[in-house]
C-alpha cells in the first residue's frame, strides 16, 4: 500500500499515459500538423520521449521499492513516507 | 488586450484535466501520512535528496522565471545567462556547503527560527512578520501571472483564472501540507521540461539550428551583442544589452541579490530543511544546481527564437516580450503537445504559488502563533491551524494578485520585493553566522534599518522624489543600500551591546556547527559543489 504513494510511480503513470496518447496522436495526425511544427512530427517524438521517461521511473521504483513488506512492518511506528532505499540511485 | 486564443481541442483539455486530478490526488494521499505538526510543516524531515533537490529548483520555476527569462532572452539575448551561471549557481553551492550545517544542524524548522536561536525573540518576530508579508505578495504575483496567461491563451476572464488556480493550490496544500507541495513540485519540474524541451527543439529546427539562430540574431536589432554573456561589460565602456558593467553583474546580481534570494528565502530553504539527514540537506541545493546549469537552453533560447520568428515582437501589447513562450506555442505546437505545453505553464505558476503558501503557513503557525499567541496547545491543534493559515494565505494572495496587476512588468515588481525583504536579511545572516560577537540587539536593529532603507528608497522612487535609470536599477541599488545599512548598523550596535554567551551559540555560528558523522566527511558533496561551479564557469566561457 505504501508503495502506491511512491512519487516515482506517480511520475511514471502520468508520463506513460501522456506518452501513449501523444504517440497515437502523432501516428494518426494530419500532414498540416507536421508542417506547423517545422516539419517535425513533434507529437510522435515528444510522446516517445515522455514514454521513455515514464518507463525509466517505473523501472527504478520496481527495482528499488520504498518498502519491502518486512520494512513496512518494522517501520509501523514511524512516519517516513518519502524515505526509502531507492534514493541513493537517484542521482 | 488583444488575444492569441490557441486552437485547443478536447485532447488538450483532457491532458490539463488529468494533471489537475493527479495534483489533487497527491494532496489526498499525502494527508494520510500526517501524524504530527512536523509531518505537516516539514514532511517529517524524511525526504531523500533527489526529491528535495528537484523541489528546490521547481519552487523557483514560477511564472516570472519561465516567462520572464524567455522575455529577457528575446530582449537581451545570451547575456541573460548571467542570471543562471553567475547569478544563481555560486549562491546555491554556498548554501549547500557553507550555510546548511547551521540551518539543518541547529534543527530549526524555519529561517526565522534560526534568528530566534541566534539572536532574540524581537528579531525573530520582526523577520517572521516581514517574511509572511513578502511570501503573500509573491504568491499574488504568480496567481496574477497565471491568470494573464489563461486569458491570453484560452480567453478566461482574469478573476476566473485567479480563483480556479487559488482553489486548486489551497486544496492540495491544506490537505497534504509540505509533502503535498514538494511531491507536486517534483512532478511539476518534469511537466515543465516536457513542455519546454519540444518547443525549443522545434523552434531551433525551424531557424536552422544554433548556427542559423546566431545568423538571424546578428541581422536583428540587437545584433552581435545579443550573442555574448560578458562582452562589452568593461567599466566605463558598457555596450552589453543589459547595460551593466561586470562589477554590477558580479557584485550586484551574483552576490547581493543572488545570495540574498537563494540563501535566506525560506520558500527555498524549507525544501532543504525537510531532507532526511544532513547529507541530503547539503545536497538539496547542489542537486537543484544541476538542472539550473542547463535551463537556459530551454528558457532563454526560446526567447531568442521568438525574437527572430515572430515579426514585431516587443512592439505591441499582445506581442510583448513576456508572451514569447505562449506565442511560440501558438506558432508551432499541434493539439496534444499543445495541451502538454499549457499544462506545463500552469504547473509552473502553481509551483510558484504553492512554494510561497507552504512557507507562509509554516512561518505563521510555528514562528508567530505557536510561540507568541497560542503557546502550549496540543500538536493536532497546530496542524489544524496550519490548514486554516493555508486557506487564509491563499485568500489574501488573491487580493495581492490585484496589487500585482497594477505593475506592467512583474519581474521588476518581484526584484523590488527581494531588495526590501531579502537583501537586509542576507547581511544579518552572513555577519551573524561568521561573527560570534554579533549581539541580539544588533540582529534586530540591523534588520529594521536595512529593511527600512530599501523600503524608503522604493517609496521615494515611486513618489518621484528620486530617480534611477530603470526599475531594475532601483532594485539593485536599493538592495545594495539595504545590505550596507544593515551591515553598518549591525556592527555599530554590536560594539555597544552585550553579546550572547558563547555556550548558547553551539550549532549556530561558524566553527561551532553540529555535524553528524556523515556530514563531517561529505567529500562527495564537496565534489558535487565543485563540479557544478566548474560547469558554470565552463559554460560562461563558452558563451563569453
Amino acid at each position: 500500500m505504501e508503495n502506491l504513494f511512491d512519487l516515482r510511480r506517480i511520475i511514471a503513470g502520468v508520463f506513460l499515459a501522456w506518452g501513449v496518447l501523444l504517440v497515437i496522436l502523432g501516428l494518426t495526425g494530419s500532414h498540416a500538423e507536421t508542417t506547423k511544427a517545422a516539419g517535425i512530427n513533434i507529437n510522435l517524438w515528444a510522446g516517445v520521449g515522455m514514454f521513455v521517461v515514464g518507463a525509466l521511473f517505473l523501472a527504478w521504483s520496481l527495482a528499488r521499492p520504498l518498502f519491502s513488506s518486512a520494512e513496512v512492518r518494522r517501520a509501523a511506528g514511524s512516519d517516513d513516507e518519502g524515505a526509502g532505499r531507492g534514493d541513493d540511485a537517484g542521482r | 488586450m488583444h488575444q492569441v486564443r490557441l486552437d485547443t481541442d478536447f485532447v488538450d483539455y483532457a491532458i490539463v484535466a488529468t494533471y489537475f486530478a493527479v495534483v489533487l490526488g497527491v494532496g489526498f494521499a499525502a494527508k494520510r501520512y500526517i501524524k504530527s505538526s512536523l509531518d505537516y510543516f516539514l514532511s517529517g524531515r524524511a525526504l531523500p535528496a533527489w526529491i528535495t533537490g528537484l523541489a528546490f529548483i521547481s519552487a523557483n520555476l514560477g511564472a516570472t522565471e519561465v516567462l520572464g527569462m524567455a522575455a529577457n532572452g528575446a530582449q537581451y539575448g545570451v547575456a541573460t545567462v548571467n542570471y543562471y551561471w553567475i547569478g544563481a549557481i555560486p549562491a546555491m553551492v554556498f548554501l549547500g556547503l557553507v550555510m546548511m550545517p547551521f540551518y539543518y544542524g541547529s534543527k530549526v524548522r524555519s529561517v526565522p527560527e534560526y534568528l530566534l536561536q541566534r539572536f532574540n525573540p524581537a528579531a525573530h518576530q520582526f523577520n517572521s512578520w516581514t517574511f509572511a508579508l513578502a511570501t503573500i505578495l509573491i504568491a499574488g504575483v504568480n496567481l496574477y501571472a497565471l491568470a494573464l496567461v489563461l486569458k491570453f491563451l484560452l480567453g478566461w476572464p482574469i478573476l476566473v483564472g485567479i480563483v480556479v488556480a487559488a482553489v486548486i493550490v489551497a486544496a492540495y496544500i491544506s490537505l497534504g501540507g509540505l509533502s503535498s507541495a514538494i511531491y507536486n513540485e517534483v512532478l511539476q519540474f518534469f511537466v515543465i521540461l516536457a513542455a519546454l524541451i519540444p518547443l525549443a527543439v522545434v523552434g531551433l529546427h525551424d531557424v536552422g539550428g544554433w548556427n542559423g539562430l546566431q545568423d538571424k540574431i546578428r541581422s536583428s536589432d540587437i545584433g552581435e551583442a545579443g550573442l555574448h554573456a560578458l562582452q562589452g561589460t568593461q567599466v566605463g565602456d558598457v555596450s552589453n544589452p543589459i547595460g551593466v558593467s561586470w562589477i554590477g553583474i558580479v557584485f550586484g546580481l551574483g552576490f547581493v541579490l543572488a545570495f540574498g534570494y537563494w540563501t535566506t528565502n525560506f520558500a527555498e530553504v524549507q525544501r532543504a530543511l525537510s531532507a532526511r539527514d544532513m547529507r541530503a540537506a547539503q545536497r538539496t541545493p547542489l542537486i537543484g544546481a544541476i538542472p539550473k546549469l542547463f535551463l537556459p537552453f530551454v528558457m532563454i533560447v526560446p526567447g531568442m527564437i521568438a525574437l527572430v520568428v515572430i515579426p514585431k515582437l516587443g512592439t505591441t501589447d499582445a506581442l510583448q516580450f513576456n508572451n514569447s513562450i505562449p506565442l511560440l506555442m501558438n506558432q508551432y505546437l499541434p493539439n496534444g503537445m499543445l495541451g502538454v505545453a499549457i499544462t506545463g505553464l500552469m504547473a509552473s505558476f502553481m509551483a510558484g504559488v504553492a512554494a510561497n503558501v507552504s512557507a507562509f503557513n509554516t512561518v505563521v503557525t510555528t514562528d508567530l502563533v505557536e510561540p507568541y499567541f497560542k503557546p502550549g496547545q496540543d500538536d493536532a491543534w497546530y496542524v489544524g491551524f496550519g490548514r486554516v493559515a493555508t486557506i487564509g494565505g491563499i485568500v489574501i494572495s488573491i487580493a495581492t494578485a490585484l496589487i500585482a496587476s497594477t505593475y506592467s512588468n512583474l519581474m521588476n515588481y518581484l526584484q523590488a520585493l527581494f531588495s526590501i525583504f531579502n537583501a537586509p536579511l542576507f547581511a544579518t545572516f552572513i555577519i551573524g553566522m561568521f561573527w560570534k560577537r554579533m549581539t541580539p540587539a544588533a540582529g534586530l536593529w540591523g534588520l529594521v534599518a536595512g529593511t527600512f532603507a530599501a523600503a524608503l528608497t522604493f517609496v521615494l522612487y515611486k513618489a518621484g522624489a528620486i530617480s534611477f535609470g530603470s526599475d531594475l536599477a532601483e532594485s539593485m541599488i536599493g538592495a545594495s543600500l539595504a545590505f550596507l545599512v544593515d551591515a553598518a548598523v549591525s556592527v555599530a550596535v554590536t560594539l555597544r551591546t552585550r553579546p550572547k554567551p558563547v555556550a548558547e551559540l553551539q550549532g549556530l555560528v561558524y566553527g561551532m556547527a553540529n555535524l553528524d558523522g556523515a556530514a563531517a566527511v561529505s567529500r562527495g558533496s564537496m565534489l558535487m559543489g565543485g563540479g557544478v561551479l566548474a560547469g558554470a564557469l565552463a559554460l560562461t566561457i563558452v558563451f563569453w
